[in-house]
Parts: C-alpha cells; structure tokens; sequence
C-alpha cells in the first residue's frame, strides 16, 4: 500500500531510510530527542493537510499495533513544536535505526489522519472508504480476490529532490492503477503476452530466457535478494529443543534447497549471512556453520535430544509455489537426517493463526528483506508471531540494545556480527537461501528511474507510452 | 513598427520560456519525457489486501 500511504521515512534505492513526509530531521547528540520537522502544505486523499497531530496520532497507532511498534518501547512523550514540527523524547538513547523502522518496507509507520488512527486503534478495523493517506495514489475499490483499484491523487504534492525509490520527487503519470489477483502463473503469463496486462509480478525465472524473446515484453529481474527463512516454535513441542533445532540446523542444505526454487542461476544465491548480499551488514560469521548438509552431526543432535520420532510439521501458505517448493525440499532433508516431517499447506488465514498457536505450530517459512540489523528486533523480542511461540534470549535482547544506541557503523556492524553468530548458536531462525524474483512489463510501460528492478512493486515514476 | 516587432519578440520570447516550465521533460526535472494517462494493468499472485484492511507499506512477500 505504499502507492496510498507514506511515511516520515522511506527507503531509498540503497535501502536507507530518506526524509519521505519529513522535511528535516534532527537528532540531539545523546540520541534522546527526535526532532521531524514535516513537509508543509502535504495533503491527505480526504482534502486534509497533514500536521503534526495526525502523524503523532498515526506514530502513536502504529506503537500499539504494528508488529515493530516494540522499537518505541523507551518514548518518553511526544511532543508538538508547531504545526509541522514532532519532537519525540527517549528515555534511553535511539540510533538512527528510528529512520529505518519508520520507513520499512515490512509494516511501515503509515501517517493517516488524526481522527482515523484514534477512531481504529487496532491494527484490521479501518474500513475501506477511511483508508485515507498522502500518497500518489488514492484508494477507489477493492474486490476481494478480484482487483484493487487506485487512482491518481491529482492533490499529490511531490518532494523537490530527485527520485530516490519509495521518496524523491514521484512523478504520477498514469490515471488508474488496477491490481488484478491472477493466481494461475500460466494465466498471468498469457496475459502480458497479449497485452492484457501492462506489469505481471513473481513469475517463475524458468520464464526469463523465453519472455527475452516475446516480441514487447521485457523481464526485469527483481532484488535485493529475498532470504528463505524457517521460523520456529521455541516454547513448545519438539523444536523448543534446541538439539532438535540443531539437528535441522546441521541436516539442511541451502544449496539444493535453492535449486528446488531457482532453475535461473542469477536468480538464488546461496550466502550465509542474515543480511543480503547487498547489505553493508552482509558478514560470514559462523559461515562454517551453513550449508553442512551433515546427516551424522544431525543424528548425533536427535539422540542427544532423545528424538522419538515425533512429528515434525513444516506449515506453509498452499498458494505460494516457491515456498511450497521449499519446504518440501527442506523435508525430504529432514527425512534423510530420520526425522518425521511432515510438510503441511494452509491457506494463508489459517496458517497465520496456525503460526501463533503454540500447541499447533513446529516450522514455518517465510522471507524477508533484512537490510539492518535492528529490523530483527521485533520478530526476536519474545512476542512474534505470539508469546506462546516466540524466540527470545537475554543475550540477543543486549544486542538489540546496542544496536539502538550505537549510531556509528562500525559498533552497528560489530553487533550484526554478534546477532548472527546468536542467531546461529540458539538456532533462532534458519537461512535457506535468497532467491530474487522475476517481473514482466509490456515495453510501453516506461520506468526511467529502473523502480521495477527494486524491492517492491513502485508504480511512481512510470508512465504508458502508447 | 518598432512596438510590434518588440510585441512579437516578447511574444515569443515568452513562448520560449513558457515551453521550458509547460512541457514535461524539459523543465520539470525529469530525463525523460513522461507521458499523462492511461490505466496501468498490474497482474498479482495474491491479493494484495488479503482478508482485511491492515494498512501497511507491502504485505510481506508471498506470505
């Protein structure tokens, strides 16, 4: 929802937080006081200019109900300077990684208006015809399971500064977006080729040499790299051992798991890091760890363990063929190593429930952009996806609090380091590799700032040139 | 005479700096010339909004 919604921060092409609805930002040097001074004269898609009450009112919402709200943990108070201008007050000192959350890409802290974020404090109460922001596009229908229709917000006040990805000065060309839901690959497939549509997303990358050669069509190749990832239930049930946890840690084999999701090689990458290649924090700690692919050491953790053959269930989303793809892969290693697991396809409601049961849940997939390492803090905090399942340890909570302190690059890198040689001794999350992903456009579609080729989907900037 | 030939050369002297502001891809800071219009079709594998109207900046991918 990036095209409807912004933020004080958003990401920029090298996946650094920018000023978005922010104009300036300030920091006092023992990183207590965060002065944003706004842009002035923004208004929301209701007619609305935005002030600093909505975004304190919208900051405020996304504390209590945003999956990363936990990073406001130590805010003091807010405090209104003027009209444009939000200071908040730490109790503790906050590094820039403040920017980072609020302009993330997952759960982004969305400024709405004052009387909309107070009239729905919880996180899936907006109705459809109050989901008001300030971004290029305004909301118009929405069919579930059928489409999603934006149109232009001729009121869209662009920044002055040149385009940077998801901020910069975004140029809005084209009258209506529509979002159509076509499941089917083959479908979506047909469908660019005969022009239906202008842009299909997540295409499998056996695709990419053949749509080369589709006379109007072009494939863009899509990152930064996507990590697989397996999650846990580290409070009950067999994988709350962490031998258990251990031995699926040393039976996995990241490089075939890649080859089960990418025929492409340009499209998986094999790397042991937390942080994708394209991040500074990218490192090789605990390297020697990854990818062994060692069925004794896994059997040597079963028996430690006292591994009865219990079920092991891997829930995955049904429709989602890549992660279908690997976590069956994931279990036949599994199985290779005696362990009985089981890989089961949920439909993604039931599955999200599913993931915060604790008596229910063993492993769950997923991926994620983790640019920096204070993103990990609120899926690692003891609370995500549910405190009956979460990871938590103080260790890993003392690096999380560095990371919000320290500001230099250095110290931060040096913690990166720390939280993924944690992540890998508690086996609080697996790496199963990063794969990138494969769009489509129609060669009338013109994206001269290359947004199509960047995380996700960015329709600023692009216009129709037929 | 002279006034109009000056009128004329104001005129599009005008003209001249107007087209720099007017036309996009020329003064508007963007490389190229960007085109106004049209419906852009995007085809998706999901729902973009899922079963509800959690406002969020993407819905994490393929989840």
């Amino acid at each position: 929802m990036g095209h409807v919604f912004e933020g004080l921060t958003a990401f920029g092409k090298d996946f650094s937080a920018v000023p978005e609805l922010a104009d300036s930002i300030d920091a006092t040097p023992d990183g207590r006081q965060w002065t944003f001074k706004l842009r002035e004269g923004v208004l929301f898609h209701n007619g609305k200019e935005m002030t600093a009450e909505d975004v304190q009112a919208s900051i405020e919402r996304w504390r209590k109900v945003g999956p990363k709200g936990t990073i406001l943990k130590n805010l003091e108070r807010y405090e209104i300077v003027g009209k444009y201008v939000l200071r908040m007050h730490f109790k503790e000192p906050m590094g820039r990684f403040l920017l980072l959350a609020f302009g993330s890409e997952e759960n982004k802290a969305i400024i709405m208006p004052k009387e909309i974020a107070e009239k729905y404090p919880e996180a899936t109460k907006i109705p459809k015809n109050e989901v008001v922001g300030t971004g290029p596009f305004q909301f118009v229908d929405h069919k579930p399971d059928q489409y999603v229709r934006l149109k232009r917000f001729d009121k869209y006040k662009p920044r002055n500064d040149a385009a940077n990805y998801q901020s910069g000065r975004k140029g809005v060309w084209v009258d209506e977006v529509v979002f159509w839901v076509v499941e089917q690959n083959t479908t979506r497939i047909a469908g660019i080729e005969t022009g239906e549509y202008d842009i299909i997303t997540d295409i499998p990358d056996t695709e990419f040499d053949r749509l080369k050669s589709v006379k109007g069509v072009t494939p863009v190749k899509n990152g930064p790299g996507l990590l697989l990832y397996m999650m846990f239930n580290h409070k009950k049930g067999p994988t709350a051992n962490i031998n258990i946890r251990k031995a699926i840690q040393a039976a996995i084999d990241p490089n075939e798991l890649v080859a089960a999701v990418v025929s492409n090689q340009q499209f998986g990458v094999v790397n042991p890091s937390f942080f994708p290649p394209e991040s500074p924090y990218n490192n090789a700690e605990r390297a020697e760890m990854y990818g062994r692919a060692d069925i004794d050491k896994a059997k040597e953790f079963l028996k430690q363990a006292g591994y009865a053959n219990e079920e092991l269930k891997l829930q995955v989303i049904a429709q989602n063929s890549i992660y279908v793809r690997v976590l069956t892969a994931a279990a036949e290693q599994l199985k290779r190593a005696g362990m009985n697991a089981v890989v089961v396809k949920l439909d993604r409601a039931t599955w999200q429930a599913k993931r915060r049961d604790g008596d229910y849940l063993n492993m769950y997939n997923s991926g994620g952009y983790w640019f920096d390492p204070s993103l990990y803090e609120p899926e690692f905090n003891g609370t995500f996806p549910s405190r009956d399942v979460a990871f938590y340890s103080p260790e890993v909570e003392k690096v999380f609090e560095g990371l919000a302190r320290e500001t230099t690059f250095e110290s931060r890198f040096a913690l990166g380091k720390e939280l993924q040689r944690l992540f890998y001794d508690q086996v609080a999350i697996l790496n199963l590799g990063y794969v990138y992903r494969l769009i489509a456009k129609r060669d009338h579609v013109v994206d001269p700032e290359g947004n199509l080729a960047l995380g996700n989907l960015t329709l600023h900037g692009v216009w129709l040139n037929k | 005479m002279r006034m109009i030939t000056v009128a004329i050369t104001r005129f599009l002297a005008a003209m001249l700096a107007l087209s720099f502001v007017t036309f996009p891809g020329v003064g508007n800071g963007f490389a190229q010339t960007p085109k106004r219009g049209g419906t852009l079709n995007v085809g998706l594998h999901i729902d973009l909004l899922h079963y509800d109207w959690q406002p969020r900046s993407r819905i994490r991918f393929r989840t």
